[in-house]
């Protein structure tokens, strides 16, 4: 299956700390992902995978290397460039869900449309938050609602955009199994039906199993890869990636 | 955008109230003082009042005429113009009803310093009219200008340069702003004070003018009638001190007032950083986030402000109360709801709050957003470089002010109204570099602390980990105790110089001093020349208008007009310039600063313009160095211009018996309106009351900057305690009971508080050497003293307020279990 390159990561290095404790995140890492395909990254914590994130979604700055999003140089860009193509094509969901607690639930997906200067029509919100089964809860501030909600919430946020790419940073990280499961099956229906592309970080073998492909990453490099695959078949190369550490 | 603003000030309810109530009651304080000083530095009145109802006004002349340094003729007032000549007084008198009026000093037992005697008759033109009693019927009965009614039918004393005389008080009249009057029938007022200062005139205007033509008198119709009043400024004189502490209150209570505000404006931006850094997350430009915070900061400004200058208004009487109870300000103040210095107030909070915020989220808005997600809630670098910047700026300033007044204007140390600067510019700049030394303090502080166990480690590393709110607490600690401690100890000292500068400068044994603002009278003063065995030195207060060649001004001197044996005899002024011996008649002995202000030199001659008018040539004899007394003069006993004199020192001949010169004052003055002490007991007094309204007023000034200070200190603690929630509970459920948290809690925030002091103890120092070195060099040796009193109490009243407020506000608002995790 021939398909295009949404994300193109090359040479990608990243370090952390002053000169006494340096830490290199990512050690000339390159990669890409395709659009369209639902794309995990796992490894050992500390191996650099959330780093690889954050940089190719733009909201860290790489050290050395180039990173491309569909066709677009993020390196070069301004600050406010970069937010502003933050904005309109990428999509981020963390694992600390990241609404703002004092807004509601429509006003927190109506947010990245505002911040754009649009004027966000309520019937998109309404419907980006009806597709995730939130339509009870429109009116909630954050802390009225469960984990699992605020999470879909916070992929609501993230789509409504309709963005190229939607980053996930341990999107089930603070969630119960049944919540994880739901989140997870919603992901894969958007890739499925919509063509939307996904990269996610994980360290959770069933969710990663959601994925068309799962990348694995360790001490900063690229450790192999894994097409179709299962919670058992993740979990074993896991477990053989700490090992090895 | 303002949505989401609106919605984020909602959720942050405690920081935006603090913020709030922190920026109202400070524009409400500014919006007082700058109200009450506009209202006591404008004129109160204006064009003529005692004579406001007199058609013409006839005096001898009133005004001296000397040319400016264009060339341009000015008129000068005079302060004690000549009588009206018996000729013109005559020639008036065909001329239509006439009532000569004659103003002169007199006393009252128990009255005001300042009151004037006057003829009843002249009551009809003027503003005065009974309230109770009747016009006096003898010459034993006076009537008392703005007496309590209580008086009337009663007996009292009252002074004048005849002596005491005992009178009925028949009436009072309702009080006037220009003087205390006492009115006493017209014919004992004649022989209380036989010259005819003024002559009001009924008659046509005309016929008046031509009346004294050629008599050198001076018809004054109109607005020119002002010319003959004691006080021809609208009341501006008498709200000097007034004035003097409204602008010291005013430049004290902004800076605090601007200080706070923009430290808790941005003590709120720095809480909501994860927030800013999760709306960058989502897509907020850092412009936007900016500018969202910065909105927010002003819609909150805009009505704090408002609402603080509301606020001001209704305060003003609260401080125009005080000032009038204290004798600060006279009662016929008004302070009125003026535009200007209300929207003065109104932009100054609303700026306070706007740099606050602005200095922080430009910072907050740059930090990228994964960074900022990842930050830890403390561990930040608690300075901005601007503060830092700022603050050194500051201490910078503030030293170079304090070397330059201790390297030459020595003079300024002694008032803390000229003063003020240093004291603002040293405490501010510790108080903005609290953050950067408050951690070197804290170590040293701590220290102690490591080996007390768990309890003393958390209390340690809390402190020294939340730098950013140990700062927060401390930095309003600097400024109150900081200014308390420079404010009260530089008090103090420039007391204490002012008397040694005094005692040095004289070698009297005894004074005789007039009562109140009264004089001596000339029997007195020949009864005191006749004691034996001792020299004796009149002094008369001559103010003097100095003109240089083509009558051109060169300035006004308060000078004595005194004998030069006798002034040798008993002062020993510092000579730096000509030679104090073989005076002559036409000396005149200035101070060097004045000599240097006037641009004279020794041997210049000038001629001086005296209080009556005469104009006479001096020359430069001498100049002496400056001292506490600020200008000094003295002119020849001759040219007192028709000034009385109201001191006289004596000095016991060498050899000559102390107590028979003692004994012959006391017979000399007895049942005089002549005070006699010793010199030491007179300087003794003086620096007393001196002390008493200086603490009086500092305490005043500063009272409303702690007020406020304590304020932000409550403020920022209620503000903080939310923040802790999590750390708190952490501690709860590693095994700290409620009780050992809140111990905690206290003992943080006295470390806190400690160490602000500290700080502030170090910035007080350095103002009051810097004063010292220059009080020092003016003066020479005087007695330090620290008022340990006040100092504590400021520190102790601080110290309450931050443990109180931080353990109430932790016991109320970190009540339950450990949070889940947002």
């Amino acid at each position: 299956m021939k398909t295009d390159v949404m994300v193109r990561i090359s040479q990608v290095s990243k370090t952390y700390g002053r000169r006494d404790n340096r830490v290199a995140a990512l050690d000339g890492v390159s990669v890409a992902f395709p659009a369209g395909r639902f794309t995990a990254v796992m490894g050992p914590s500390g191996s650099g995978k959330s780093t690889l994130l954050q940089c190719a979604a733009g909201i860290d700055r790489v050290d050395a290397g180039e990173v491309e999003l569909a066709g677009t140089a993020l390196n070069r860009l301004s600050e406010s460039a970069l937010t502003k193509l933050r904005r309109d094509r990428i999509g981020f969901v963390f694992q600390a869900f990241n609404l703002v607690p004092s807004l509601t639930a429509r006003q927190n997906v109506a947010l990245p449309l505002m911040l754009a200067g649009r004027r966000p029509k309520r019937r998109d919100v309404d419907a980006a938050l009806d597709r995730l089964g939130l339509a009870e809860r429109r009116r909630h501030r954050p802390g009225e609602m469960s984990g699992g909600q605020q999470q879909r919430v916070a992929i609501a946020r993230a789509l409504v955009t309709r963005p190229q790419v939607l980053f996930a940073d341990e999107p089930t990280g603070a969630l119960d199994s049944r919540s994880s499961r739901e989140v997870m099956t919603l992901l894969r229906e958007l890739v499925d039906r919509e063509g939307q592309t996904i990269v996610m970080v994980t360290h959770d073998p069933v969710a990663a199993s959601f994925a068309d492909e799962v990348l694995f990453l360790a001490d900063g490099r690229i450790a192999g890869s894994l097409e179709a695959p299962t919670p058992d078949l993740v979990a074993a190369r896991i477990t053989k990636l700490e090992g090895e550490r | 955008m303002i949505r989401i603003a609106l919605a984020t000030l909602r959720n942050r309810a405690a920081s935006y109230a603090g913020a709030f109530l922190a920026l109202t009651l400070g524009t409400a304080i500014i919006a007082m003082t700058a109200l009450t000083l506009a209202a006591v530095s404008s004129a109160g009145f204006h064009g003529p009042q005692r004579y406001a109802q007199a058609p013409a006004v006839v005096t001898a002349p009133v005004t001296l005429t000397l040319k400016d340094d264009d060339g341009d003729p000015r008129e000068f007032p005079l302060s004690r113009p000549k009588p009206l000549s018996p000729q013109a007084v005559q020639a008036l008198s065909g001329t239509g009803r006439t009532v000569p009026d004659r103003t002169f000093s007199a006393q009252v037992t128990g009255g005001p310093d300042d009151q004037v005697g006057h003829p009843w008759s002249t009551a009809a033109f003027t503003p005065y009219r009974l309230v109770k009693g009747h016009a006096p019927a003898s010459s034993r009965e006076i009537v008392v200008g703005g007496g309590a009614p209580e008086l009337v039918g009663g007996t009292v004393r009252v002074a004048t340069g005849a002596g005491f005389g005992e009178y009925t008080v028949a009436g009072v009249t309702a009080p006037a702003w220009f003087e205390h009057a006492v009115f006493f029938a017209d014919a004992e007022a004649a022989r209380l004070s036989p010259q005819v200062n003024a002559v009001v005139a009924y008659g046509p205007a005309a016929s008046v003018r031509a009346a004294v033509q050629g008599t050198g008198a001076r018809v004054l119709t109109g607005g020119d009638r002002l010319l003959a009043e004691r006080d021809q400024n609208g009341g501006r004189d008498q709200l000097r001190d007034a004035e003097g502490m409204a602008g010291t209150s005013m430049m004290l209570v902004a800076f605090v007032v601007v200080f706070v505000v923009i430290a808790t404006f941005a003590f709120v931006v720095e809480q909501r950083r994860r927030e800013m850094a999760l709306l960058r997350t989502v897509g907020a430009t850092p412009g936007q986030v900016r500018r969202m915070v910065l909105a927010e900061a002003f819609l909150l400004a805009v009505l704090a402000s408002a609402l603080g200058c509301a606020a001001g208004v209704r305060l003003t009487g609260v401080l125009r109360g005080w000032m009038v109870d204290h004798g600060v300000a006279p009662s016929w103040l008004q302070v009125d709801a003026r535009p200007v210095p209300l929207v003065i107030s109104f932009f100054l909070g609303l700026l306070a709050a706007v740099i606050g915020t602005a200095v922080v989220s430009w910072r907050a808005g740059r930090v990228r957003p994964a960074e900022a997600l990842r930050e830890a809630a403390g561990r930040r670098r608690a300075a901005t470089p601007v503060r830092l910047v700022l603050g050194g700026v500051l201490l910078a300033l503030g030293v170079q002010k304090s070397a330059a007044v201790a390297g030459g204007d020595q003079v300024s140390a002694l008032s803390m109204q000229n003063y003020l600067f240093v004291p603002v510019l040293l405490v501010g700049g510790c108080a903005l570099l609290t953050p950067l030394l408050v951690r070197p303090v804290l170590a040293a502080l701590a220290w102690p602390l490591r080996r007390l166990g768990a309890g003393a480690m958390v209390v340690r590393e809390g402190a020294l980990f939340a730098g950013r709110r140990t700062a927060a607490v401390a930095t309003p600690v600097v400024l109150a105790v900081g200014l308390g401690a420079a404010l009260f100890t530089a008090q103090d000292a420039a007391n204490a110089a002012n008397a040694a500068g005094l005692r040095a400068g004289s070698s009297a044994d005894y004074v005789l001093s007039a009562q109140g603002d009264g004089e001596i009278g000339s029997a007195v003063v020949d009864r005191v020349r006749a004691v034996k065995g001792a020299t004796v030195a009149v002094y008369t207060p001559a103010e003097v208008r100095l003109s240089g060649d083509g009558d051109r001004y060169l300035g006004t001197l308060s000078a004595f007009a005194v004998d030069a044996g006798e002034l040798a005899a008993t002062r020993r002024p510092a000579v730096v310039g000509g030679s104090m011996g073989r005076l002559g008649g036409d000396f005149l002995v200035l101070d060097r600063d004045s000599a240097r202000e006037f641009g004279v030199r020794t041997g210049d001659r000038v001629r001086a313009g005296l209080p009556d008018g005469t104009s006479v040539p001096l020359r430069v004899a001498a100049q002496t160095r400056t001292t506490v007394t600020g200008e000094i003069g003295y002119v020849p006993a001759a040219f007192t211009g028709g000034a009385r004199p109201t001191q006289i020192e004596v000095k016991v001949a060498a050899g000559g018996d102390a107590t028979a010169v003692a004994a012959a004052l006391r017979a000399a003055v007895r049942d005089q309106p002549v005070r006699l002490s010793t010199r030491a007991s007179l300087l003794d007094a003086e620096q007393a009351e001196q002390q008493r309204k200086t603490r009086l007023a500092t305490g005043n000034v500063f009272g409303i900057a702690l007020a406020f200070a304590l304020l932000a200190i409550a403020n920022t603690l209620v503000m903080a305690a939310p923040d802790r929630r999590r750390e708190l509970s952490a501690l709860t459920l590693a095994g700290a009971t409620r009780r050992t948290t809140l111990t905690f809690v206290a003992a943080e925030t006295v470390v806190a508080t400690v160490a602000g002091v500290v700080l502030a103890g170090a910035a007080a120092a350095a103002v009051v050497a810097g004063q010292r070195a220059a009080l020092t060099s003016l003066v020479g040796g005087f007695p330090m003293t620290v008022p340990w009193t006040s100092v504590l109490a400021v520190t102790a009243l601080c110290a309450v307020t931050a443990v109180g407020t931080s353990v109430v506000a932790t016991r109320l608002l970190v009540g339950g279990p450990a949070p889940r995790g947002e």
